[in-house]
């Protein structure tokens, strides 16, 4: 296994050996990363593809001011958030089609989607989970999803996300609380 | 106490925890290749270089044929005739001859 700096200095030097073992290291996380915020395995596939390619293309410009891992995560996560927004532009679009012209249909569906990586006995409330976590302010579920399913820590969350780790605390709380405001309501529902 | 309704809760918020482990699919291949084929773009092989210069030449050469072409045309048009007889005609009376402007001879007529 290649150490960090390594790496950083093959992807440099543009050998492909070097962007080999980074990918071999790095792909697992990038594609779960990916997974858990745009919930679809073939949309996550491309994005992991994409984020490889733009460290290829952008190395040069890494300075080292935080590490590989970070800078790695932070692109993936504004890929992600991009292919999100970009997302919900189509269903708004569809959306206002659907009211002018009765043949459209809107493609929006409630999401009824767990992680391939969630345990059998947690996929139903998972599932819940995860419709809740959409409804969160983008910052709030970044912050969320990255400590809850990637584990990372909040000083790793505040590197990625470019903000103060008091804000990453902060962040979570919100999160927390607004997401068990959705999950009481959802009780209420299904119970 | 916790109520069923707060464990149930607590449960679902912890029901994702750590569970970003899916197996990701192979796409370290065709990374590769995508990168293989960019830089094979971007360096060019010298050859490649040379034949853009060929085109371009070619293309120029072209061009200034093009140009060369359309002047020689232009000299056998009627409209050019009338004008080249016109000064020789004027030459032949003896009109003009002081005057180095041949478009004085033509509207002095």
């Amino acid at each position: 296994m290649q150490t960090e700096h390594e790496i950083i200095n093959g992807l440099k030097d543009r050998r492909p050996a070097a962007m080999r073992g980074f990918m071999e290291q790095y792909q697992e996380r990038v594609y779960n990363t990916a997974l858990s915020f745009v919930k679809n395995a073939s949309d996550a596939e491309e994005l992991a593809q994409d984020v490889f390619l733009t460290v290829w293309d952008s190395i040069s410009g890494f300075k080292g001011e935080s590490s590989l891992s970070t800078w790695v995560y932070r692109i993936t996560v504004t890929k992600s958030l991009d292919l999100i927004r970009s997302r919900r532009a189509g269903k708004r679009f569809a959306f206002f089609s659907s009211l002018t012209n009765d043949k459209n249909e809107i493609k929006h569906h409630p999401v009824n989607w767990a992680h391939p990586g969630i345990l059998q006995e947690n996929k139903e409330k998972a599932v819940y989970l995860f419709n809740a976590i959409d409804q969160l302010p983008e910052n709030q579920k970044v912050a969320f999803t990255l400590s809850k399913l990637e584990q990372l820590s909040q000083k790793e969350i505040a590197e990625v996300m470019q903000i103060k780790e008091g804000a990453v605390e902060s962040l979570l709380q919100r999160a927390k609380q607004n997401l068990r405001k959705y999950l009481e309501d959802i009780y209420d529902d299904i119970k | 106490m916790q109520t069923e309704k707060q464990k149930w809760v607590e449960d679902a918020l912890r029901s994702i925890d750590g569970a970003a482990s899916a197996k990701a699919p192979v796409i370290i291949d065709r990374v590769m290749s995508r990168i293989e084929n960019v830089d094979s773009y971007s360096i060019a092989p010298a050859s490649d270089n040379s034949l853009v210069w060929k085109i371009a030449a070619s293309i120029a050469l072209l061009l200034l044929l093009n140009g060369v072409t359309i002047y020689s045309y232009q000299g056998h048009m009627p409209g050019a005739e009338k004008k080249l007889n016109i000064q020789a005609e004027a030459s032949d009376l003896g009109l003009g001859q002081s005057s180095n402007d041949p478009g004085a001879v033509i509207f002095g007529n």
